[in-house]
């Protein structure tokens, strides 16, 4: 009996073993889990006995982080404290934020995390050193750090000792990150969401890879990737050798000079002399986007830097960095976009089918949740940056914009602070209340035309640096780009076209932070709306007919206001017959047809609710007969004012939902915030 | 007059009322005829109502519409004869008096600079009844009267008035009130689709056809050459002032409610020349007939073609001008 007992014994541990290994070869090397309960339905088979020993370990979860050291929990992890901002990345972009209960000192910066994780409490430094109590008192059952610099390894001894389990990561390319992200994964039980974003970096990865293995060797160029603010700060430079940065030139099909030369070090400090005998093909300033821009400018006006091969060729380029608004690269998630971005600004020729900004609006809206789109971001040359219009085309406009001619975004250029830098206006802006009112002197601005006509020379005697322009004529465009001067060209047709034209302007007038600020407010509205409105079932949302210059021009499924009258939680009647239009002239017998519960006239309409409630036909219509006919407040489509069309066309929709609200008074607040105008100095 | 001519001018007085009627059974609102003739029927107090959608469709829309339509077609019809036989040309229409120019730049005015209150229409009928004023002064006051005169003044009218619609189009505020503008231009009778206003197009043209209708024998002997006329005892000159203000205040009254609708004054008359031959005692009579006719068939398509309505005013010029190619064909002999 006994021998048979060692037998089955021996098998099974046979079995294990293989289950164990075959676990190992389906799953990264650093995450050697875990799931028990795939050796045990394997060990079922073979004994009981074998079966009751295991199950004490099912719920176990076990993961293995960048040093190799095994982590054991309980459970997924609950209270995390993050100390670094890429981590509060990739657990925000596993949809586990939630479980955030501390942050590192630099984490609140991170603009791309949402404000419930910037504003947890602060626990010091990886850099500075942390305060373990203040770690111990938040009671977290996992704590998620780098090692290999700073005070790193002395917080990390400090928390095991108090039985704190860590999982600390050094990143050197693609492969740690996407272990690392595995790892997060498990810990927090979101292993199907780690394996999505995983997938995401990957087949981004292999792209890059291959083209970047199709440069042919004569082509191959040598780079030098230096600090920002290191530059900035004069002495030494900073360069990026053995780190996930500094392999990053690998990976897109450069040398990395500094890696070559010193490929031991992390980031070594050269002086330079050493620069200048290296002489590299291009240069690559990495920093914040502001420290990018200061360090650009250094660069120019210093004139030792000109008697480099790569200044004389122009190859000098900004990387954004880390997590203010624009930052591309950066450890996390994000790391795969600075790799494209550094391949698009390296080699534009061999990259042409990537496009890093579309990557990184994907990435931000499916895995962080947030909607930071294309327009607010920027590649950087030494005297250009170059950005995408509302129409997808990228321009190439001075880094220094002063000199701006603008045809149709004027009113945002007032909340925005930037009607300085107008040399030029539409001939329509002073006509404008918003702008007439908020900006007197708007008077003072030349204008040479409006989007429908531009006299091209009075044009190009204002010498702009670029002109923004509704692309209503193609030939107009056209013209203006054979001056050589950048159009930039905005439609919108969507809350969320207001929005990316909003960025646009905030990157090119220099004015993110506003811009920022702006959408936040105005989402803050739209939010408060859509929460209203959720819980109205599609049966009971209220049919909204929107009418133009003549009671029976309506607005179609097309355009912003169908966008508006969703949004605010109503369904617009002509949506579904006119999918693809904008104004559409429809006979009245349609709109009996439609027999909408709202009726909402157009601001600059010549007539008003009296017209169709004094006209008896129009008493066929719901919206007349219960008299729910109105003009909306002002006009106000593409700005600021949307959002407060959107809460007014919902307060007009379900005034049940917003008892005790002074819509007056938001707005007025509001206006005077954005504007600097009370809103009732212009609506009505 | 031959028994073909005389089913002609039977069949064209016919249609009228027969077209106004069919047309109230015609719309994007699905009302089955039976519901049409109650909504008929109600409103000659002889049944209960069919429903007030039905009510507001048939009785307030498409009625003063199709009578709106109507109007508009016979003041622009009757205008274009006349004027076509006074001036012993086929191919002019009120626009040679500056009808149109004068409406649509007093149109444009008004949807630019004026506040929203201002009627539209009043400042278009005074800028086309200013037009037709300067043509006046400068046919009559310097050219005596003459044909020659008019024409020519017509067309320096006629090209300054286009011109500062450009210049109201050039400076209006902002694009929207120019998208207004351009809407205008195009025509549109739905705007005139409520029966306080089709009671005043009706007031302000009735007078004039009746009177253009009594005058219809003198337009014959206009038409016989001013030589002719005077040796007959007519004073061409005066007859042609008396003509030509009518004809100005027809046109003018509907222009300025509906925008414009070209090519019906041009091609109207044509129609019934063909089938009537061309004596102006029955061209302008039966002008009446064929041009409410024909232009509540086309506010018919305008309002059904399509799913989104068409501009009348663009129907009526895509229609008119193969209709008058073919037209030219055919009637050569009546012109030659």
């Amino acid at each position: 009996m006994d021998r048979a007992v060692a037998v089955l014994v021996a098998i099974a541990v046979v079995l294990a073993a293989i289950a164990g290994y075959l676990a190992y070869v389906h799953q990264a090397p650093a995450v050697r889990t875990v799931t028990v309960t795939s050796t045990v339905t394997v060990t079922q088979k073979a004994t009981r006995t074998l079966t009751k020993t295991m199950t004490k370990t099912v719920h176990l979860i076990v993961a293995y982080d960048g040093r190799g050291v095994k982590i054991v929990l309980k459970r997924p992890a609950r209270r995390v404290v993050v100390l670094t901002s890429y981590w509060a990345e990739v657990v925000t972009a596993l949809g586990r934020a939630d479980t955030i209960v501390g942050i590192g000192k630099y984490v609140k910066y991170d603009q791309y995390l949402p404000e419930s994780v910037r504003s947890k409490p602060s626990v010091g430094s990886e850099f500075s050193g942390v305060n373990i109590e203040e770690i111990a008192a938040l009671k977290p059952d996992l704590v998620i750090m780098d090692y290999g610099w700073g005070k790193c390894s002395e917080i990390i001894k400090r928390l095991e000792s108090l039985h704190i389990p860590v999982a600390a990561f050094f990143i050197r390319g693609v492969g740690d990150e996407v272990k690392a992200i595995r790892t997060i994964g498990v810990l927090l039980g979101a292993e199907d969401r780690a394996e999505k974003l995983i997938e995401f970096i990957e087949s981004r990865y292999q792209v890059l890879r291959g083209i970047a293995s199709r440069i042919p060797a004569g082509k191959r160029l040598h780079v030098v990737m230096v600090d920002a603010y290191s530059l900035l700060r004069g002495g030494e430079i900073t360069v990026y050798s053995n780190t996930s940065w500094g392999r990053s030139l690998l990976d897109v099909g450069a040398v990395n000079i500094a890696l070559e030369k010193m490929p031991k070090s992390k980031w070594p400090k050269i002086d330079f002399e050493t620069l200048l005998s290296w002489n590299p093909d291009a240069i690559l300033v990495a920093g914040s986007p502001s420290t990018v821009q200061k360090a650009l400018d250094k660069i120019i006006s210093d004139e030792k830097w000109h008697a480099l091969k790569a200044y004389r060729e122009g190859r000098i380029y900004g990387v954004p960095c880390w997590g203010s608004i624009g930052g591309v690269l950066d450890w996390g998630p994000r790391d795969i976009i600075g790799r494209e971005y550094i391949a698009s600004i390296l080699y534009p020729e061999y990259y042409k089918s990537i496009d890093w900004r579309r990557d990184m609006e994907t990435l931000l809206t499916r895995f962080y949740g947030v909607f930071i789109p294309e327009q607010a971001f920027a590649s950087y040359g030494l005297r250009w940056m170059e950005v995408v219009d509302l129409l997808g085309d990228h321009v190439r406009i001075p880094r220094h914009v002063e000199r701006v001619v603008d045809f149709i975004s004027y009113q945002l250029d007032v909340a925005l602070h930037a009607m300085d830098k107008l040399v030029g206006i539409s001939k329509y802006a002073k006509y404008n209340p918003v702008v007439s009112k908020a900006y007197p002197n708007v008077t003072k601005i030349p204008s040479p035309g409006s989007s429908f006509s531009v006299n091209i020379e009075a044009l190009a005697a204002l010498k702009p640096q670029l002109v923004i322009i509704w692309p209503w004529k193609k030939s107009v465009v056209e013209e203006i780009e054979r001056l050589g001067i950048p159009v930039i060209k905005v439609d919108v047709k969507s809350y969320m076209g207001v929005k990316r034209l909003i960025w646009l302007l905030g990157l090119i007038y220099g004015r993110l932070d506003r811009a920022e600020k702006l959408i936040h407010d105005m989402d803050s509205i739209v939010g408060m709306v859509e929460k209203r409105v959720a819980g109205i079932p599609a049966s009971r949302r209220v049919r909204v007919l929107y009418l133009w210059s003549s009671p029976t021009t309506v607005q179609g499924g097309n355009g912003t206001v169908n966008d508006f009258i969703v949004l605010a939680g109503g369904v617009n009647v002509a949506a579904g017959q006119y999918p693809d239009k904008a104004y559409v002239h429809v006979d009245f017998e349609q709109i009996v047809r439609w027999n909408p519960d709202l009726i909402v006239i157009w601001w600059w309409a010549r007539y008003g609710p009296e017209k169709l409630l004094k006209d008896p036909k129009w008493r066929a219509v719901r919206a007349v007969e219960e008299g729910r006919v109105y003009k909306e407040p002002f006009y106000d489509h593409w700005g600021v004012g949307c959002s407060l069309f959107i809460l007014w066309l919902s307060m007009k929709m379900y005034p049940q939902l917003y008892k005790g609200l002074d819509f007056m008074k938001i707005a007025d607040k509001y206006y005077e915030e954005w504007y600097g105008i009370p809103y009732s100095a212009v609506a009505g | 007059m031959s028994p073909r001519r005389g089913l002609a001018g039977f069949l064209t007085v016919a249609s009228t009322p027969l077209v106004i009627l069919l047309s109230l059974f015609l719309g994007r609102y699905p009302l089955p005829p039976g519901r049409v003739l109650d909504c008929l029927a109600y409103a000659l107090h002889l049944s209960h109502s069919p429903g007030e959608a039905a009510l507001a469709i048939v009785l307030l829309y498409r009625a003063p519409r199709v009578v709106a339509a109507a109007v508009t077609g016979v003041a622009l019809s009757v205008s274009g004869a006349a004027l076509q036989s006074m001036l012993r040309n086929p191919l002019v229409d009120t626009y040679i008096l500056s009808i149109a120019a004068g409406a649509g730049f007093g149109a444009a005015l008004a949807l630019a600079f004026l506040p929203p209150g201002f009627p539209v229409e009043l400042l278009a009928f005074a800028m086309a009844l200013a037009a037709f004023f300067t043509v006046l002064a400068i046919a009559w006051g310097w050219g005596g009267g003459s044909i020659i005169a008019l024409v020519l003044s017509g067309v320096i009218v006629n090209a300054f008035f286009s011109a500062m619609l450009s210049l109201v189009k050039y400076f209006a505020p902002n694009p929207h009130k120019l998208a207004s503008i351009v809407y205008w231009l195009m025509g549109d009778i739905g705007q005139a689709a409520y029966w306080p206003i089709v009671a005043r197009m009706l007031a302000l043209t009735l007078p004039a056809t009746l009177i253009l209708l009594a005058l219809r024998w003198r337009l014959n002997l206009l038409s016989l050459g001013d030589e002719e006329a005077m040796a007959l005892g007519v004073n061409p000159a005066r007859e042609r002032l008396i003509v030509a203000v009518l004809c100005a205040l027809l046109a003018a009254a509907v222009t300025s409610y509906t925008g414009i609708i070209g090519w019906v004054g041009l091609i109207v008359p044509h129609i019934v020349r063909l089938a009537t031959g061309s004596d102006n005692r029955r061209v302008i009579l039966y002008s009446v007939f064929a041009g409410a006719t024909y232009m509540v068939l086309a506010d018919d398509l305008a309002r059904t073609l399509l799913p989104e309505e068409l501009p009348i005013g663009v129907l009526t010029t895509l229609m008119g001008a193969p209709l008058f190619i073919y037209l030219l064909r055919r009637a050569g002999r009546v012109w030659r």
